[in-house]
């Protein structure tokens, strides 16, 4: 290592200040011995310089290469040298800024000691004036202290009262966020290691000056610093010591009081740190005045938010007076505890008062404070509801004593779950010396139809109370519901809710007494046979029972039970006994009743189904047998009367069920089931499918397939589709060629199929079948196709209405390739384009262009369809292109249309990300589109103006630009006089409540008084519905104001 | 239909839109054929009409008048224009403002030119009255011209003495009335007068020589608030008031500046369901058909809406009773229009001050709509 | 509006359940709705021109939510200042285009201030809530209050509310109280 050079560095850098040379001097003294001592030398003619900028330079490079100086490398002695050296610059204003710099690297170094800091801080005190300090210069002020009082504390404290008094001096009046953050970790040390007893009240003033925090950061501020930030630090020093409480809790009462909301909020949080540290006595002596101050936020609370913290400081305020309070029996409960639950109960004393609900709020947070607490909150609480509730002068106010009584269980409940502190294992459930008293006062509740609500929202909360309740009071709580269950329970909507839900409690843990009494009572009242036509109450009562079992009936036992009694109500349903005189004509209400009890069958799996619940695989052995048993059985039976399970309707919901299970199928099981239900529908042996069932007379006649079969076989063609669209993709029909079985199907849809719901099936079954094996499917998928096109849609001679459900057919071949984004998908789509100047078919091919990808109940994910992702966003970018153009070209209005059509059911079909971003080109095409005649294409563009409302969107100039036209043409399709279809006015309206948030109120305004005027008629439109939407409407707009 | 068996029938006119909000007021111009109406969205709308040449009376298939829009004022209040009024010149028109403003507005100097009702010239804000403390309700010039009444919720009436060049000055400000004052009407000849009160009652006014407004006399009787108040055109002997409690009142006013002023109700006219917002008197036209008993001589026709949408006509006619100066005063209704404005509430009605048309009236309503009405005799 | 309360403790009451069939009870047929039909979410019975006319129950609904001045957090309905029973038609003009609604309340206490501000919420809600062709009267249940003719008589001063609603402040507490309200 040279002199010269580094002198040569030096002198350079002096003229230039250019960092390389603070690098190559970094990089040569810290080879070798690694001495700064040469660079001193160095430097020594500057660093004494008479020429102030000079000497500032000099010991700007020092400190400049201190900086980056390998730290462990510098040794004792340059330490000492440079402390000396940096404390004697700090005197001089010209050098006081780099000797900082110096400083904050020096102070680092391993060998730097406790002397070493004591000289630097005094060195500090001394000459630092932070007034006349940047920000920035502060904080390596700060930075310097930090360091030091993290690695010398010990040598601090030997100098306490000199160095708070200095420390104190430097931190007092700092504004700066960022030295705010380190000032306030400083304070922390200091508060929690030095004896500060002579300088608490000082401290309190350089901490406390800032609460509480109001600082909002700057757009762009570098150091990404939140006022939380600032909060949290603050706090840290708040809760540092116990000293601060006499100070700050007096401050904390005046902020909550005086404070806005936020200020509110934040004290609060605040003093929960605080209360713990400054502890049990402290709290004890303030416990009055906190509480009036908390009470007055709980009993007329600024916001919810607001109140909810109070509530939780409350809880803290009473943690930490009772904290190591002897946990001894609840009677000794002394204090604040006491008081305010006695306040509370006083203010209880009138149950059916506004202030109540807070009283009741306070008890129920002392629940979880400690456990003395809470069972003398119970203690005091209870006994008081009980006698409320008992006292006959009370009897009026018996409805609200219950809704607060059950808070409290509800709060004793949880206080046991959320923190177990409160609750050792093996001390009792707090309620437990309760549950008698209480349990009485509910069933006693239950008797009326006012108290009835509230009564069984309190049994929930004691079932659900874990540990509480015995088997044998389980039993006894479901016993006297059963006794309102099928009068109240059936006429009240709320009564009916509370009693599912406690029954559904139940269930979860003691589903037997469920079972055992409550289900038999409920299927017992359920007739063997349909009401008559005129017995509107029996059936509305037969309703509200399977409504009620719908939502009891989850659970597996239950459901099984259910299950079963269903199955068995269906078979007498549908095959009434022989005529007896007279009604025996009418057999439209058994079919309803049968179809009521199916659709709530189907209506339980499709829950059961959503929760993955592994008991309903088992059903495809025990329901579906039966249930198909039940559908040929009436198709092969001659009689009418018999006819009933092949009505359409009831067809329908059993082919849902069937679905269902088949979905939650391993692929063997449905292997096997394929196999008997080809077997069933083309080899003529349908008692393969209703095995283990009674024998069907003369099964071998069922060829639902044939030609010339009787009509009513061929209603039950769905429930052979519903088992086929759930098919996984590896089970194959049990045929050598699926081909063939595809395509006859595909004729039978036109040539046989006699209702849409059967043709509807058929599609399904196709597309289903193409999706999952289009592999196997090539010369179907092409030739035969091909000549079904041109045979049965192309050509113009075929009837319209033979085209029509060929188009449909058509939609679900195409549907199933483009999920699967099959490579040919796209050319079955633009097929239909040719259509679109058809004079018969236009339409039906443009609307099937939104058909095709329109998400459908069939082709999904538990349907084991095999879907591609983005298929939806190929098929638009793919065709919109062709569209819009269509749309624009002048000529033939019917071609034009058809494109306008096709852009709406399009669009309507897709998520409306796929085209947000077009919607600028749409918007003027789809204002066309409002034009059309048709009500359902206009109530579609409308829909699509709906979802892409965003009032948060950025990007809403596509709106504002046509807003005066959408103004009007909304007001024209929501006006009875003009538009016939309620779903459009319905629609209409909508848009228009949504406007004034889409638009701004300079653009819109004009508007405005016309939109108020005509809306006026819209409130007088003869359908509730759209009165409903155009008070909505009418409103915002009334509301709206620049 | 009740209505048929009337002697007269009121027939549309004219259907003037326009308001976005509900109009409350309108006025015709004494000179010119221009009509005016203000509106709860701040504005005054001004047309001008002229007789529809092809029409006689008797073929009422072409309407008499034709009207056209003219301008419309934004005037600036800050909020809804209630009341109007025109100077007897007809070169000033007054607003009065629920933002407790009276505006003055006059036209441009290039308004000679009569007939063409001062189309061109723009209308602007000469001055703006301020002194009353919340909503001014009423406004009305007195037959001179040379003063201004107004009043206002702040339960007073103030009076305005008008000098050159738009220049006003407050004679007094009268706190006699207990509530708001709803309606403010100068006497048709002499400086008296009336105002009609949320306090049920109706004051009278007159100043003393040294020019301090006093009231004169006060007339109870109503059993509501008082919207509307008419005085017999050519004398004044009488004064008509409309209130909530669904009557019109008749008061015979005697005395005046010179001698003690007293006020009787001698008439009640029911026939309104709810409140009657607005009454207006004209000289009418003659019933030629009847035989006018001796002595007896029509006092007008007497016009009122409110609430229930109704519009009636009475004839009110004077006979003196033998051996002594009083007269017997009697009324029938000769015309009446229900739903005049549909649905909605109609607020104002007064008819046409100009000579040939005083069969002529206008109506404004809710619907921010103001009709123009013609009432006939008729012929069978 | 005034700091002072009026009745910092009033009672409240149940909401009485506002009676809302089951979707399947509506359809009054044999059959019981289809899920599908649930499914598809708005399904109108489009064919149907059967008119169904504004009746108490839908009146109430407008009104039922407003939320109390003085305590925001309840609505006029649990404080019991509202009910279905206390809205009723003039029955003379069931047959007339136009009907006469009188729409009832009771103040919680004879002496509350906000009455005025009550009845001008209920007021301007059904203003902007009703056809033109209802014309409504709002009376403050007989007895219930100390100044009740004043109320009335104030109620239903057209000019009085017309010139109420241009006054920014109060509109704005007034917004407010509705907010709560918005069916």
């Amino acid at each position: 290592m040279s002199e010269e050079r580094i002198e040569r560095l030096v002198r350079t850098w002096i003229a230039t200040e250019q960092q390389e040379e603070v690098d190559a001097a970094v990089a040569e003294l810290s080879s070798g011995n690694a001495s700064l001592l040469p660079l001193v030398k160095a430097l020594g003619e500057y660093l004494t310089s008479e020429e102030d900028d000079q000497r500032t330079k000099g010991v700007e490079f020092l400190s400049s290469v201190l900086a980056r100086f390998p730290r462990e490398k510098l040794n004792r002695q340059s330490v000492r040298v440079l402390v000396t050296f940096y404390c004697g610059k700090l005197e001089d204003t010209e050098t006081i800024i780099p000797a900082l710099k110096g400083l904050v690297a020096l102070v680092a170094a391993p060998t730097f000691t406790s002397t070493d800091a004591v000289e630097v801080v005094r060195a500090l005190f001394r000459h630092v004036k932070m007034k006349v300090l940047i920000q920035a210069q502060r904080f390596l002020v700060f930075t310097i202290i930090d360091t030091l009082l993290a690695n010398h504390r010990e040598a601090f404290k030997g100098m306490v009262k000199e160095f708070l008094d200095g420390y104190i001096a430097i931190a007092e009046g700092e504004k700066d966020p960022r030295n705010l953050l380190l000032a306030f970790a400083i304070a922390r040390v200091i508060l929690i290691e030095f004896d500060i007893s002579a300088h608490v009240e000082d401290l309190f003033n350089i901490t406390f000056c800032y609460f509480p925090i109001t600082f909002r950061p700057p757009p762009d501020d570098p150091y990404g610093i939140t006022s939380d930030d600032l909060k949290n630090a603050l706090r840290a020093c708040l809760n540092a010591t116990p000293s601060f409480g006499p100070w700050a809790i007096p401050l904390f009462l005046e902020k909550v009081t005086a404070g806005s909301p936020v200020t509110k909020r934040d004290t609060l949080q605040t003093l929960d740190a605080c209360l713990p540290v400054y502890g049990a006595s402290m709290a004890r002596t303030h416990a009055r005045k906190l509480w009036n101050t908390l009470k007055l936020e709980i009993f007329q609370p600024t916001d919810p938010e607001t109140e909810a913290k109070a509530l939780k400081s409350t809880q803290i305020l009473i943690q930490t007076i009772y904290a190591n309070g002897a946990d001894g029996d609840s009677q000794e409960i002394e204090g604040l505890a006491k008081e305010a639950c006695e306040e509370c109960l006083r203010i209880l004393k009138e149950p059916e008062k506004s202030q109540a609900k807070p009283a009741t709020k306070v008890l129920c947070a002392f629940m979880s404070t400690t456990p003395s607490v809470a069972r003398f909150t119970l203690s005091q609480a209870i006994p008081h509801f009980v006698r409320l509730f008992l006292d006959p002068d009370e009897a009026p106010n018996r409805a609200p004593t219950l809704r607060l009584l059950s808070d409290v269980v509800a709060a004793a409940r949880d206080s046991t779950l959320k923190d177990l502190e409160v609750l050792d294992e093996d001390e009792e459930v707090p309620l437990s010396p309760y549950k008698d008293e209480v349990l009485g006062v509910f069933s006693v509740g239950l008797k009326n139809s006012v108290t009835c609500k509230h009564a069984l929202e309190g049994l929930r909360n004691l079932v659900t109370t874990h540990g509480l309740l015995s088997d044998e009071e389980l039993g006894f709580i479901v016993h006297s519901v059963n006794e309102i269950l099928l009068k109240e329970g059936m006429e009240d909507d709320d009564i009916g809710e509370g009693i599912l839900e406690l029954f559904i409690a139940i269930s979860t843990t003691a589903p037997r007494h469920v079972t055992e009494t409550t289900l038999p009572l409920l299927f017992s009242s359920l007739p063997d046979r349909a009401p008559p036509r005129s017995a509107d109450a029996d059936r509305l009562r037969v309703w509200h029972i399977l409504a009620f079992l719908k939502k009891l009936c989850i659970q597996s036992d239950l459901f099984e039970m259910f299950v079963v009694r269903l199955s068995t109500k269906l078979d007498l349903v549908c095959t009434p006994r022989t005529a007896a005189e007279g009604e025996e004509s009418d057999v439209e209400p058994s079919a309803a009743y049968a179809h009521s009890i199916l659709r709530t069958l189907a209506d339980v799996l499709a829950i059961k189904v959503d929760k993955e619940h592994p008991d309903v695989a088992k059903y495809i052995d025990r329901l579906l047998p039966r249930l198909y048993h039940l559908h040929i059985y009436s198709a092969l039976s001659a009689e009418e009367s018999q006819a009933i399970a092949t009505d359409e309707r009831l067809v329908a919901v059993s082919a849902e069920i069937i679905t269902l299970i088949m979905q939650v199928q391993t692929a063997q099981k449905q292997d096997a089931f394929i196999q008997s239900l080809f077997a069933a529908y083309f080899e003529g042996q349908a008692s393969q499918i209703a095995d283990g069932q009674p024998k069907l007379p003369a099964d071998n006649s069922f060829k639902p397939f044939e030609p010339q079969v009787d009509p009513l076989q061929k209603h039950l063609v769905p429930l052979f589709s519903a088992a086929v669209v759930a098919l996984r993709k590896e089970v194959a029909f049990p045929t050598e060629n699926e081909g063939t079985v595809l395509h006859s199907l595909l004729l039978w849809s036109l040539d046989e199929a006699q209702t849409s719901l059967q043709r509807d099936a058929c599609n399904h079954a196709i597309g289903s079948v193409v999706n999952k094996r289009a592999e196997g499917l090539s010369s179907f998928l092409s030739e035969e196709l091909d000549t079904f096109w041109s045979a049965n849609i192309a050509d113009t001679s075929v009837p319209a209405e033979r085209r029509r459900n060929a188009i449909s057919a058509w939609i679900w071949i195409a549907k199933a390739l483009l999920i699967r984004r099959h490579s040919t998908a796209m050319s079955y789509a633009e097929r239909l384009f040719v259509l679109f100047d058809d004079t018969e078919v236009s339409w039906d091919a443009a609307r099937a262009i939104g058909q095709i990808v329109r998400a459908d109940k069939v082709l999904t994910k538990r349907n084991h369809a095999v879907i591609k992702i983005l298929y939806a966003q190929k098929f638009f970018n793919a065709l919109l292109p062709r569209i819009v153009e269509g749309a624009k070209a002048p000529g033939d209005p019917r071609r034009q249309n058809a494109y306008l059509v096709a852009l709406t059911s399009l669009i309507k079909a897709i998520p409306k990300t796929t085209y947000a971003h077009e919607l600028p080109t749409l918007m003027p095409l789809l204002l066309r589109g409002l034009e059309l005649p048709d009500p359902e294409i206009r109530a579609n563009v409308i829909d699509t103006f709906l979802v892409t409302a965003d009032p948060d969107a950025k990007e809403k100039s596509a709106i504002s630009e046509h807003a005066t036209s959408l103004v009007h043409t909304m007001l024209k399709n929501s006006m009875v006089s003009q538009q016939p279809s309620v779903r459009l006015r319905v629609s209409a309206l909508r848009y228009l409540a949504k406007l004034p948030s889409l638009v701004r109120y300079d653009v819109l305004h004009p508007q405005k008084a016309t939109v108020v005027r005509e809306l006026a008629k819209a409130l007088d439109d003869p359908k509730k519905a759209v009165r409903k939407e155009a008070v909505e409407a009418r409103t915002n707009w009334f509301k709206f104001s620049g | 239909m009740a209505n048929n068996d009337l002697p007269a029938k009121i027939e549309l006119v004219a259907e003037l839109e326009g308001h976005d909000d509900r109009a409350w007021h309108v006025a015709w111009n004494p000179h010119r054929p221009i009509l005016a109406s203000c509106s709860a969205d701040k504005t005054v709308r001004m047309y001008h009409y002229q007789l529809n040449t092809s029409s006689s009376d008797a073929d009422s298939s072409s309407p008499l008048l034709k009207f056209s829009h003219t301008t419309t004022i934004p005037t600036g209040h800050t909020k809804t224009v209630r009341a109007i009024a025109w100077s007897p010149s007809g070169k000033t028109l007054a607003t009065a403002s629920f933002d407790a403003n009276i505006g003055i507005w006059a036209q441009e100097e290039d308004e000679e030119d009569e007939g063409a009702g001062g189309g061109s010239g723009e209308w602007e804000c000469m001055s703006l009255l301020e002194g009353h403390e919340t909503e001014c309700k009423s406004v009305a010039y007195s037959r001179s011209g040379s003063l201004l009444a107004s009043c206002s919720r702040d339960k007073t009436v103030w009076i305005w003495e008008v000098h050159p060049d738009s220049d006003f000055e407050c004679m007094g400000v009268l706190m006699e009335h207990t509530q708001d004052v709803k309606c403010v009407a100068w006497h048709p000849k002499e400086e008296i007068l009336a105002s009609a009160s949320y306090d049920d009652t109706i004051k009278l006014y007159s100043d003393d020589p040294s020019d301090d407004w006093f009231c004169a006399t006060t007339l109870s009787g109503h059993d509501s608030t008082v919207w509307t108040l008419a005085w017999e055109p050519t004398n004044g002997k009488y004064l008509a008031s409309g209130s909530d409690d669904g009557t019109i009142r008749l008061w015979r006013i005697t005395g005046g500046q010179m001698s003690e002023m007293k006020g009787e109700c001698i008439m009640a006219l029911e026939g309104h369901q709810g409140s009657i917002y607005s009454i207006s008197w004209s000289p009418g036209k003659k019933d030629e058909k009847r035989i006018a008993e001796d002595g007896e001589s029509s006092l007008g026709w007497l016009a009122s809406t409110g609430g229930d949408g109704t519009v009636v006509i009475w004839e009110i006619t004077e006979r003196p009773i033998a051996g002594s100066d009083r007269s017997k005063l009697s009324s029938r209704k000769i015309a009446q229009l229900d739903a005049a404005h549909g649905v909605f509430d109609v607020n104002s009605i007064v008819w046409c001050p100009r000579p040939g048309l005083e069969h002529v009236f206008a109506t404004a309503g809710d619907d921010g709509h103001v009709r123009i009405w013609k009432v006939e005799w008729k012929n069978t | 509006m005034s700091s002072e309360a009026f009745n910092p403790n009033p009672t409240i009451f149940v909401p009485t359940k506002s009676k809302t069939a089951a979707a399947f009870l509506r359809s009054n047929s044999l059959w019981l709705d289809d899920g599908e039909r649930h499914g598809d979410a708005e399904d109108y019975e489009e064919d149907s021109d059967e008119v169904e006319e504004i009746d108490q129950d839908e009146i109430f609904e407008l009104i039922r939510s407003i939320s109390d001045p003085e305590h925001r957090s309840m609505t006029l309905e649990q404080l019991a200042v509202v009910s279905a029973p206390q809205i009723s038609f003039d029955s003379a003009d069931a047959q007339r285009q136009s009907r006469r609604v009188t729409v009832e309340f009771t103040p919680t206490v004879p002496h509350c201030g906000m009455s005025t501000f009550i009845g001008l919420s209920i007021r301007v809600r059904l203003l902007r809530s009703l056809p033109n062709r209802f014309k409504v009267d709002i009376r403050v249940k007989p007895g219930s209050h100390q100044s009740e003719h004043a109320l009335n008589k104030q109620l239903n001063d057209k000019e009085r509310v017309a010139a109420a609603l241009e006054n920014p402040a109060l509109l704005e507490v007034l917004e407010q109280c509705l907010a709560g309200a918005t069916p």
